[in-house]
């Protein structure tokens, strides 16, 4: 259960982190704000985290 | 531009003419309504990321971009997104148990768990409650690119050709042909995307600035979308995701736990072509492209960019994309009645039935859409919320034999009343998502149950597995 929580917390402070951490503001490239594009690169991000902690998810 | 979206339509035939060759050695209910189990992780990863590339991605999500809401982006982005991760940590799981049960359903499994025919059939209806909107929806989408591809044509018989190509799927391989037709699809969508993103950067306005404002239009977001919604509302989404009947349908026809985990750790990257999307929305803003609704937002800067012809294949993608989700809910729905409301009905007779309970429902769903009626949008959203309250009870099952048919249902049902008396009576809950409290209520129910009834001859799932 440790490791299944594990798995699904980092994705979930990673979107957390982007949302609240990062200041809601003009688009800074292709009129598309820091905060969404700090949101866009979580998904790379939680790929590369799930990937590494595939073992971990099997039953 | 008819003729290729024509094409694209007898394409889609051919490919799940082509997976009925493919599954040609399997029979029965099991191959029909979940491939058999035998999809690999690249076809189990094309149906599970179905949502990805949906036509809410097409046409809902630019649209909210354009219409101007940031909460609205990171709503749907980011339950999307976190749908994966949970999906990857409970799809494995949900796979072993459907397994140890032999279900094809979700009330399959509750009704094996927990020895319930009440359970079975109260989640079955839940579930069909759920699932019928979704038809409707998909069928609203249809008609919005179908009225601009034909306007002169009757907009019935239209649908009925929409509907005559679904079923079609449906009754040539099952949930198979909605797996090869995904490929085709989200291919074809992925093509669109980058080639009306490329161009909309290619002709970007020379001077940038913050996007305008949209006057042309009502702006009209589908969801409230202030930030504790957002955020409550993507967990009650990318939970819920793990209980939609459709997903476990997929999960059940993943061929092992090792192709779901691996097909759910590359669905993030899946998500690549958002920023395209969201700068698509943004570019139609800044050239003032004049719109009659936000959502054909992706659809204008396509006609805008693209030769008539290639317009054909990008509504080709959009339609398909409905379709796929409409076969695959057919499929849902269908063995929820001929398995789980009507049971004792053989093999054969269960995908008899269920070709006639797809024809019905897709009859319906399409009249729904043409009827437009307004409170199946409020449906919708009442049951996105409730889908998400049998998670609960499988966690439960999971872990321990203690939990009863009793506390699963009692935690449902003060869920269910919590969701309804907050959405009509307007209760505004600090922001917070309905559902989410409602969740919070039916896992302490099921919790305070279980501690006052235990059940005594029951063993959790993790105990019946080792």
């Amino acid at each position: 259960m440790a490791r299944a929580l594990l798995t699904l917390a980092v994705p979930v402070a990673l979107v957390l982190l982007a949302v609240l951490a990062v200041p809601h503001g003009p688009g800074v490239f292709l009129g598309i704000g820091a905060r969404i594009w700090a949101l866009f690169a979580c998904a790379p991000l939680t790929s590369a985290w799930l990937w590494w902690r595939q073992r971990g998810v099997l039953p | 531009m008819i003729a290729a979206f024509l094409a694209v339509m007898a394409l889609s035939l051919a490919v799940a003419l082509w997976a009925r060759r493919g599954a040609a050695h399997a029979a029965g209910p099991r191959a029909f309504f979940v491939a058999g189990g035998q999809l690999g992780a690249i076809l189990f990863f094309f149906l599970s990321v179905g949502e990805t590339y949906s036509i809410a991605t097409m046409l809902g999500f630019p649209g909210g971009v354009y219409a101007g809401g940031e909460g609205f982006v990171v709503w749907f982005f980011g339950y999307i997104l976190l749908a994966a991760p949970v999906l990857a940590v409970l799809g494995p799981w949900i796979w072993r148990a459907g397994n140890l049960y032999g279900a094809v359903t979700i009330p399959d499994f509750f009704a094996a768990h927990f020895g319930s025919r009440l359970l079975e059939r109260v989640i079955a209806v839940g579930a069909m409650a759920l699932l019928l909107p979704i038809g409707t929806m998909q069928f609203a989408g249809i008609r919005l690119v179908l009225g601009a591809l034909a306007p002169a044509a009757s907009m019935p018989l239209l649908l009925a050709g929409a509907g005559l190509v679904t079923f079609a799927y449906v009754a040539l391989a099952g949930l198979r042909a909605a797996a090869f037709v995904a490929v085709l699809k989200d291919a074809l969508m992925l093509g669109t995307i980058l080639l009306v993103g490329a161009l909309a950067l290619v002709h970007w306005p020379a001077l940038q600035g913050p996007a305008g404002p949209a006057p042309q239009v009502a702006a009209a977001p589908q969801v409230p979308v202030g930030l504790p919604f957002a955020l409550s509302t993507i967990a009650v989404q990318a939970l819920g995701f793990a209980m939609i009947p459709q997903n476990w349908a997929f999960l059940f026809a993943a061929r092992g736990p090792q192709a779901i985990a691996r097909a759910q750790a590359a669905a993030p990257l899946y998500m690549v072509m958002f920023p395209l999307l969201m700068a698509v929305a943004v570019f139609v803003r800044q050239i003032g492209l004049p719109l009659d609704k936000p959502d054909f937002v992706f659809l204008a800067a396509a006609q805008h960019l693209l030769p008539g012809w290639a317009m054909g294949v990008v509504m080709a993608a959009v339609v398909l994309a409905g379709l796929v989700i409409l076969s695959s809910v057919c499929l849902a729905i269908a063995p929820l009645i001929t398995r789980n409301l009507v049971p004792g009905l053989d093999g054969a007779a269960q995908q008899g039935w269920a070709k006639a309970i797809t024809a019905l429902f897709i009859a319906l769903s399409a009249a729904g859409a043409l009827a437009q009626v307004p409170l199946l949008a409020t449906l919708n959203t009442v049951f996105y919320f409730g889908i998400v309250q049998t998670l609960p009870g499988f966690l439960a099952a999971l872990w321990t034999g203690r939990a009863g048919a009793r506390g699963v249902i009692a935690g449902i049902a003060v869920a269910a009343v919590f969701i309804l008396a907050a959405r009509f009576a307007g209760w505004s809950l600090g922001g917070i998502n309905p559902g989410l409290i409602g969740l919070f209520l039916n896992a302490l129910v099921l919790a305070l149950c279980t501690w006052a009834w235990p059940r005594r001859d029951g063993q959790s799932v993790l105990a019946l597995l080792r």
